[in-house]
């Protein structure tokens, strides 16, 4: 049984990290909590919900079509939500308020555009299963895992190896020292709100397609989770944010398994405080806490 | 602009005195006002809009009642201030509705304050009306009325059945009623021994390691207590586990969404309820299709609930001989109180023959069902 | 005045108080997202002393309080270490373990809850409660422990060094804030006359910072104009019918956009 719940916690905690990683993209160059991150991850399982329904495409189309479309509504949010406020000097949790009125916004215009009950991908797109030894393992399950470490190595190659990642870097060092740099930070924030929103919208695919459990409020949760686990990981900290997720999903599966389910969340929650406190920086942040 | 402001107010004058003059005019029974609380935002803002279409068919059958609809988003203050809104200002003669659980629990002592009868088409929660006697009433069957019928049937359909496990939804106080209380003494006193219970919550997405857990007890038979969205995702991950045991789940499950959302995994399960869908009685057959006339979706429970709760307040209303001046507005709440508490073999239009129990619960046969070819099937 | 408009004035109050009792620890730097929590701890405390024990209103609300301030105490000492965002999530853990804990403790109902709580909660209660803690704050704000408070938010390291005691300053304000909640909390459950896990969840927390934000920090009157503005808008806004939250969501962010630091903000702007 515990090596078919290692595999469950590493499918969960492989979605939660590419939750997290948003949150701690965000963070890592703004220094601000987006409070509609878990709203982004539903509008994008939503809208790859749609483009199977209405063009009767596979994962992949979804999956692309969910990037696609959460990047654009990533930068929508930067430029409505997170822009002005910089702009007229805002207190660091005026954002807090103005996401919280986004996630509203998005839930209440889901329920209204797709209907708010909970909906599924056609059993078509069904997984195949197979049994190997004592465990169970689906086709779902190898692409959740396929994407998600598809899409983190894409990501670390991109902070790394290209000029946009490394004036993200840059910007999430010092905003000040990159603008005199020469770096346009307003571009590499809008970038970044792209690039993390995408990552958003393709875990809701993901989970989309193994959990089967898409309703306009299913971000209200996963929202809460990846925040804590950002903070985890590290604040800002995407490699943090990877295994955070991956150590939660664990944590999560491991305390159903063996301790008592019904006390699933509070042990999520105080592993967390624990590690906070005696790593408040987290586990793999460099001492410095704002 | 002072001018301008002057014949607004000349017009509002105008308006005001014709209505009055008018309403002086209508005669003194005139149609019963009656609140109706909702969600039509917010998290139940799906069923709300299921009992929207059935209140719509309810008003093209005929104006009897004079409906004053608020929405409650599903938040206890929102439902609180409507209660005593509809109360104190509508000077409604009785109130239907709310849907949850949570805020039956907070506007059934609001109504027992102010005098005004308040039926609950949908909240399944036990023992909310019997604790708001004498005022509070609720339309729909509880768990404690059908479980003994729904286990009997399910363990002569599998004869094998000896230890079993029951996966619960701990943050549903129906579900939790249902699969820690109810499930478990109607299991027991059939000689049947419950492994463990594994509880998640509503609203989660992942029950694998749930299941898992479950796979590893080896039980003969799955129990599970959950309302129809993650009914329905325990249901297939217990398929997907390659679990093949009998599955029976508690009334939360049933709605169409629930065999729409597990697939072929529901194939088999068998569950309790008065009202389905797939019913062959013509009446309800002919109710079914009339809604789906207006409805991309099959009728769900929270809408059949909602007609029939509108149609027996209405026969209520008219027994009752109400005499609708604002001075017998007294009165005329305690002659509805006391003709919902003499309900008795009703003929409701969808769910048929319907008794108000003592406490204030609806009584009714309840029908088990099983899935079979993607619809619920009643079990002979 | 209709009961109607008298039931949202005593939410109005409630909110208000429970929006005082979070600015304390705000306007020390300390962000909390586990009020909720507190409110929740507070709540079941006073329906036990209320309804269970017997206790009149005003001793169940005090214990209430005392059980939120000692959570809060225990809460307040990591909160020494940590700050700002890590403090935050810190409480919102906090807050859902709460949650959880009643969820699954059985003497008092778990998920179904306690009912039967008796109606105490009135409008003159609740003003009285809230003018009270007005009052205090105002007072506080010149007494030798604000004082000491204003200076650790200016800066931290100065005001140590200038000999105010850190660890006696921030673990006060936390548990000042926890007792005001779990007032909040008490006269909340008698006013909903039921309580459940539920009630107290994220979005309890959520929406008690929201209060305070919105109106902004900077002044006692901020929260005041917060509540009022949380509590009375989704009213008001009704004959927008099922889009009532949408447009409430969207002044959300208006508000934010347009007014950063709050309606009511400080004069002086603190760059971020």
């Amino acid at each position: 049984m515990l090596l078919q719940q290692l595999v469950n916690g590493l499918m969960l905690g492989s979605t939660y990290a590419l939750i997290a990683i948003g949150y701690a993209l965000i963070f890592g160059v703004l220094g601000l909590v987006h409070l509609a991150h878990g709203e982004v991850f539903m509008m994008g399982a939503l809208i790859g919900l749609q483009l199977v329904l209405w063009l009767h495409a596979g994962p992949a189309v979804a999956l692309v079509g969910a990037l696609l479309g959460t990047a654009v509504l990533g930068m929508i949010i930067e430029l409505t939500a997170f822009r002005p406020i910089r702009a007229r000097h805002g207190p660091v949790f005026a954002p807090m308020v103005s996401t919280i009125g986004v996630g509203l916004i998005l839930q209440e215009v889901a329920t209204k555009v797709f209907g708010g009950e909970q909906v599924g991908f056609p059993h078509r797109l069904e997984p195949v299963t197979w049994r190997v030894g004592p465990i169970t393992i689906s086709s779902v399950q190898l692409l959740i895992l396929g994407v998600s470490v598809a899409l983190m190595v894409a990501l670390h190659l991109w902070v790394t190896r290209t000029r946009m990642g490394m004036a993200m870097r840059a910007s999430a060092e010092s905003t000040l020292t990159a603008r005199l740099l020469g770096i346009s930070t307003d571009r590499v924030i809008l970038v970044t709100f792209a690039v993390a929103s995408a990552l958003a919208g393709a875990a809701g695919v993901l989970v989309g397609l193994s959990f089967n459990a898409i309703s306009p409020f299913m971000g209200i949760d996963m929202g809460v989770k990846g925040l804590a686990i950002m903070l985890l990981g590290g604040l800002g900290n995407i490699y943090g944010a990877m295994v955070g997720g991956l150590l939660l999903g664990a944590v999560e599966v491991l305390s159903v398994a063996y301790l008592a389910s019904s006390y699933r969340d509070a042990f999520v929650f105080a592993v967390m405080i624990l590690i906070l406190l005696f790593r408040p920086q987290g586990l793999f942040g460099v001492g410095h806490i704002r | 602009m002072a001018s301008h402001g002057k014949s607004i107010a000349l017009v509002v004058l105008a308006v005001c005195a014709v209505s009055a003059l008018l309403g002086a005019a209508a005669p003194a029974a005139a149609q019963p006002k009656v609140g109706v609380l909702m969600p039509l935002s917010g998290k139940g803002a799906s069923y709300g809009a299921h009992q929207q279409v059935a209140i719509k068919m309810f008003q093209e059958k005929g104006d009897a009642l004079r409906l004053v609809i608020y929405d409650t988003r599903g938040e206890n203050t929102d439902a609180i201030n409507l209660t005593r809104k509809l109360i104190g200002s509508d000077q409604v003669v009785a109130i239907v509705g709310p849907l949850f659980s949570g805020e039956s629990e907070v506007t059934f002592p609001v109504a027992v304050q102010g005098k005004t009868p308040i039926i609950t088409p949908t909240s399944a929660k036990p023992g909310i009306a019997a604790a708001n006697r004498p005022w509070a009433f609720r339309n729909a069957l509880t768990s404690d009325k059908l479980d003994g019928a729904l286990i009997d049937r399910w363990l002569a359909a599998h004869p094998g059945i000896k230890k079993v496990v029951i996966l619960l939804d701990t943050k549903d106080a129906v579900s939790k009623s249902d699969g820690s209380v109810v499930l478990p003494a109607a299991l027991k006193s059939r000689g049947i021994t419950v492994l463990d219970s594994i509880s998640f919550q509503t609203g989660d997405i992942d029950y694998s390691a749930q299941v898992t857990k479950a796979k590893s007890l080896n039980p003969d038979g799955v129990v599970v207590a959950a309302l129809y969205n993650e009914g329905a995702n325990v249901v297939r991950e217990v398929r997907k586990q390659g679990m093949t045991q009998p599955i029976v789940a508690g009334l939360g499950v049933m709605d169409p969404r629930f065999i729409e959302l597990a697939g072929p995994a529901a194939e088999g399960v068998m569950t309790v309820n008065d009202f389905w869908t797939d019913n062959p009685d013509p009446a309800v057959a002919r109710w079914v299709a009339d809604y789906k006339k207006r409805s991309p979706t099959p009728p769900s429970n929270a809408a059949a609930l909602m007609y029939d709760t509108l149609d027996i307040v209405r026969t209520c209303a008219e027994k009752s001989a109400l005499s609708g001046k604002p001075d017998d507005l007294e009165k005329d709440r305690e002659r509805m109180r006391d003709c919902l508490a003499k309900v008795k073999d009703y003929k409701a239009p969808v769910t048929g023959a319907t008794t108000f129990d003592a406490n204030g619960d609806a009584v009714r046969q309840p029908v088990v069902l099983v899935v079979r070819q993607g619809k619920f099937e009643s079990v002979r | 005045m209709g009961s109607y408009w008298e039931s949202v004035l005593i939410f109005l109050g409630i909110n208000t108080v429970l929006a005082l009792s979070l600015y304390l620890p705000i306007s020390a730097g300390q962000l909390s997202l586990g009020h909720g929590g507190f409110m929740a701890i507070g709540a079941y405390v006073t329906v036990i002393c209320t309804t269970w024990l017997g206790w009149p209103f005003a001793a169940g609300l005090a214990a209430g309080g005392l059980a939120a301030a000692i959570a809060g105490a225990l809460v307040g000492f990591p909160a020494l270490r940590i700050r700002g965002i890590y403090l935050i999530i810190l409480t919102m853990g906090f807050g859902e373990i709460v949650r959880i804990f009643f969820l699954n403790f059985e003497p008092t109902g778990q998920a179904s809850g306690i009912g039967g709580i008796k109606h105490l909660t009135s409008l003159p209660v609740v003003s009285v409660v809230a003018a009270l803690m007005l009052v205090c704050l105002m007072r506080f704000r010149g007494s030798r422990i604000g004082r000491a408070l204003r200076a650790v938010q200016e800066d931290e390291v100065a005001a140590e060094a200038m000999g105010v005691n850190l660890t006696r300053v921030k673990v006060a304000a936390f548990a000042l804030g926890a007792l005001g909640a779990g007032v909040g909390g008490g006269l909340y459950a008698h006013q909903a006359l039921f309580i459940d896990p539920a009630q107290f969840g994220f979005f309890r927390s959520a929406e008690i910072f929201l209060i305070v934000v919105l109106g902004g920090v900077g002044t006692y009157w901020g929260p005041v104009v917060g509540a009022a503005v949380v509590t009375l808008l989704p009213e008001t806004l009704r004959f927008v019918q099922e889009w009532r939250m949408t447009v409430f969501g969207t002044l959300l962010v208006l508000c934010a956009v347009l007014r950063p630091a709050g309606l009511l903000a400080p004069r002086r702007h603190t760059p971020a």
